[in-house]
């Protein structure tokens, strides 16, 4: 018995030891890295810490702290925060909302309302709910959709490389 | 047991490595490679969402598990016969007599041979239908991809693709790019190393050259298990036989290469398997040691020719040729009642076939697909031949002289009409056709419908239909509903098989139908989200002409059966018992499973429970080896470098035959018909110190539980009534690659 104790303490030794994240979620955190290089915020967003929000829990908030350890947009220091609740959600320059959180993308849009705020999803029809961008896989393989009116409705510019890449919705 | 290590260290190796590890992980998410990556290369990577894959095979007309080079390589498994004990729907018993060394029972139905193993379209099955062996002989290295498909599929396959069907897809050498290779040590005292190269040339030429071994000794089954009803009298004794050292050996090893050329694709595999035959054999009658061993070499060559690709029509044509021997090597070394005398008797059998296969998939509309195509094959078949006082003499070609066994009207065995003493080749010829078409009249919906229709110059014509509804409710949910058919060929196998000795003989029977069996499924898959993923499926078996030993019928005019071996125990050459190959009876087995598939943050988790119920109707018993409930359980965390996977296997208690010789109603045991199953945990944890080298430590049977499976011919006298399963195996390696 007392092996048995031993190697129960070990296995779950390992699994606290061990920090968490998923290959979906460090595909969704790089592609949103590139998406800070290809999107033009409004002058007013070039200053300051670039914010990336994420709404609710979700492995893709550890990705993106991981991220933001190493790389900078452009000259601005990446910070990202995390969103308990819809009336959380501050200013930022980017705001991700997981598939989990789907069911708030109407309430998340409608809080953001009037910031220049690239919005990302993860679901069926994100685009149509208003979503600038929306991950979709394909084929086994990490794609978006992008939504040209959602984006400017935001007052963002969307480099060609991103429209050409993008299923554009 | 100076080969087993402890517990304790395995243990402290695990949580070494685990912690170690902790900080060079942290260090590696930052190094962010992928972040330096443009965007258009990013969208050309694939990514490991479960459900996306599930998403492919649950428009397939079947029920399908895929198993990646990835869970490989999270849980350890070494061989095929690994992936059996974390797989849904299947019975089975690991360290079994040497013909089978692992019995597999998929939804109930029994048989080695009655599950198709492919590799890259190759059959691996000899053709000529003898028991499939899982033993350490399959390494799952070479694979980047296994794909179990649950179910009958002769429609497609033809011959024994009758419980289910396993596609072995071998890895490329553009997915390889260089070399691989291990070195392990297991704890029973064994070697276990590969090297693998692979390749891509240019466009045009992909190489793939690998070479393994298997090489040293088994689990000591005696050492655990010392109940006289187990391996007891294995343990006690010290006499003659015992000095000869009680081992079980492994000589196993595995060659293959593949190239492609163009359109062409060659390839070459060669497997040769050599290990114990005692276990799970009764150790009054068989000797425990070095000598008792089972083996067999399969090899294959074939070229596949791709004669048109476009998106409207995949043209493929291929001619293999391949060949299955049993090692001359091979025996029963049996001993008398003391265990103080014995000695072998040694058996041959040998098969080689030509094959052509032409197979179209064609794309006529949006709406409409169809799959076909037209086989032949030409069989060279030497079936397993007598008991025989010394190895099998090679040169003197393919004959075995029954002559011993001629009556004084001149039948072999006393079988009327039987007069050649000399057994030689049994060739024959089998052609096939086989067309599956695929009709979406709505978007929603896909109908399939096939047939394959088989003529065997010795068993003649057999058709096997199959049809099938797939319907996508949702974007989440997709439910199918079923219908297959399939056969066991007659086999020469089983046709001629003989044995003699001086308490029973088993004599040929060329009259033996197909068995076969029709099945009907209601599967459904729901995806949850992308992260988790439900699959059930209710399904039934019938069975019928269920092939199988038998008591040999009275003939005409009670013409008396002869054993020559009789009289070397005073008896009458003209009495004892006579059993045949024949068919016996039906069976059917039904079933639900229950299949939860999910990952979050770094874990990676499958979760199944069967339920099974059946009947040999023959005998009125639930189905022999199998469990009702069953639960497996697989879960892994990984990092880039780091991994920890564990299994848990649960079966309730495992029904018998009514003649088992503990459990049965004719035996002198309980007669309760079942004896009690176990959970027993695997697990599995590696550690990658950078991108050329990983270390690896597994462990089977991590709580070392007595456990036992049933055992293939468990009846029978010479058998045990349940196998004894081994306990902690544990393996070390190192995996390089440059």
């Amino acid at each position: 018995m007392k092996k048995i104790i031993i190697v129960l303490i070990c296995v779950i030794a390992s699994f606290i030891n061990v920090q968490a994240q998923t290959s979906n979620a460090k595909m969704q955190s790089v592609f949103i890295y590139n998406f800070t290089k290809l999107v033009n915020w409004p002058t007013a967003y070039q200053s300051g810490n670039f914010v990336i929000g994420v709404l609710g829990n979700s492995p893709i908030v550890t990705e993106l702290e991981n991220m933001a350890t190493t790389k900078k947009a452009g000259s601005q220091t990446i910070v990202i925060e995390k969103y308990t609740s819809v009336d959380a959600i501050k200013k930022c320059h980017i705001l991700v909302i997981p598939e989990s959180q789907s069911s708030k993308i109407a309430a998340a849009i409608g809080k953001i309302n009037g910031n220049n705020t690239l919005i990302v999803t993860d679901t069926d029809g994100g685009t149509k709910k208003g979503a600038a961008i929306n991950f979709v896989v394909v084929d086994s393989k990490q794609k978006f959709e992008l939504s040209e009116s959602n984006t400017t409705n935001k007052g963002l510019k969307v480099g060609a490389e991103l429209i050409k890449l993008a299923i554009v919705k | 047991m100076k080969h087993k290590v402890s517990i304790l260290s395995f243990a402290i190796l695990f949580f070494a490595i685990s912690n170690s590890v902790f900080a060079q992980i942290k260090d590696t998410l930052k190094q962010g490679d992928l972040y330096d990556m443009d965007l258009e290369t990013l969208m050309n990577i694939e990514v490991t969402t479960a459900s996306q894959k599930k998403q492919k095979i649950s428009d397939a007309p079947a029920t399908v598990i895929s198993l990646s080079a990835e869970q490989i390589e999270k849980y350890g498994w070494v061989d095929l016969k690994d992936i059996f004990k974390a797989l849904i729907g299947v019975d089975v018993s690991y360290d079994v007599q040497g013909e089978v060394k692992t019995l597999v029972t998929l939804r109930g139905v029994e048989g080695n041979q009655k599950i198709l193993i492919l590799q890259d379209g190759q059959r691996q099955n000899p053709i000529t239908g003898e028991r499939f062996i899982y033993a350490h002989n399959i390494p799952l290295y070479l694979y980047k991809r296994i794909e179990i498909v649950y179910g009958p599929a002769s429609a497609l396959y033809g011959a024994d693709a009758y419980a289910g069907v396993i596609n072995l897809i071998t890895k490329e050498g553009k997915d390889i790019d260089g070399i691989t290779g291990s070195v392990g040590y297991v704890s029973t005292n064994a070697l276990n190393a590969h090297i693998l190269f692979g390749k891509q040339i240019n466009e045009d030429i992909d190489v793939v050259i690998s070479g393994r071994i298997y090489n040293g000794e088994d689990y000591a089954l005696h050492e655990a298990y010392k109940d006289m009803n187990d391996y007891g009298s294995v343990s006690n004794y010290t006499g003659v036989l015992g000095d000869k050292s009680k081992k079980y050996p492994i000589k196993n090893w595995n060659f293959l290469t593949k190239v492609r050329y163009k359109k062409f694709t060659f390839g070459f595999d060669w497997q040769h398997e050599l290990e114990s035959n005692a276990p799970s054999c009764i150790p009054t009658n068989y000797a425990y040691i070095e000598n008792n061993i089972w083996g067999q070499d399969i090899r294959h060559f074939y070229v596949d020719y791709n004669i048109v690709k476009n998106k409207k029509l995949d043209l493929s044509a291929i001619a293999t040729v391949g060949d299955y021997t049993i090692n001359p090597a091979s025996n029963f070394y049996i001993t008398n009642t003391q265990l103080n005398n014995g000695g072998a008797s040694y058996k041959y059998g040998y098969s080689g076939y030509v094959s052509g296969l032409i197979k179209a998939n064609w794309t006529l509309s949006e709406k409409i697909s169809i799959i076909s195509g037209i086989s032949s094959d030409a069989v060279k078949s030497f079936p397993k031949t007598q008991n025989l006082s010394e190895p099998y003499h090679l040169d003197e070609g393919l004959a075995d002289n029954l002559s011993m066994y001629k009556d004084s009207n001149g039948y072999v065995f006393g079988l009327k009409g039987l007069t050649d003493t000399i057994f030689g080749e049994r060739n024959y010829q089998n052609f096939g056709g086989f067309v599956q078409a695929e009709y979406i009249p709505i978007e929603k919906l896909s109908v399939i419908i096939g047939a394959r229709y088989d003529y065997n110059t010795i068993f003649e014509g057999t058709f096997n239909p199959r049809a099938g509804l797939v319907y996508r409710a949702t974007r989440k949910i997709t439910v199918k509903a079923l219908y297959g058919t399939a056969y066991i060929q007659p086999s020469n196998y089983y046709r001629w098989e003989n044995w003699a000795n001086p308490y029973a003989m088993h004599i040929p029977n060329e009259d033996i139908k197909p068995e076969k069996l029709q099945s009907l499924e209601l599967n459904a898959n729901y995806f949850i989200n992308k992260n988790i993923s439900l699959r059930t499926s209710i399904f039934r078996n019938d069975m019928t002409d269920i092939i199988r030993p038998m008591p040999a019928n009275s003939q005409e005019g009670d013409y008396p059966y002869y054993n020559a071996l009789r009289t070397s125990i005073g008896e009458s050459p003209n009495s004892g018992f006579v059993e045949i190959n024949g068919n016996l009876g039906k069976m059917y087995s039904q079933g639900v499973e229950i299949d939860l598939n999910f990952q979050f943050f770094s874990f990676l988790s499958s979760l199944g429970y069967t339920y099974l119920e059946g009947e040999d109707l023959e005998n009125n018993t639930n189905l022999p080896k199998t469990s009702q409930h069953k639960v497996n359980w697989n879960i892994s965390y990984s990092t880039k470098k780091f991994n920890v996977a564990l299994s848990t296997r649960y079966y309730s208690d495992v029904n018998t035959t009514n003649t088992n010789s503990m459990y049965g109603n004719t035996g002198s045991g309980d007669k309760s018909l079942k004896f009690t199953g176990a959970t027993i945990f695997y697990a599995n944890t590696y550690y990658k110190l950078n991108k050329n080298i990983k270390i690896q430590a597994s462990c089977d049977n991590v709580f070392n539980t007595k456990h036992y499976g049933g055992a293939p011919y468990g009846e029978s006298i010479w058998i045990q009534a349940k196998a004894p399963q081994a306990l902690r195996k544990v393996l070390f390696g190192v995996t390089f690659n440059f």
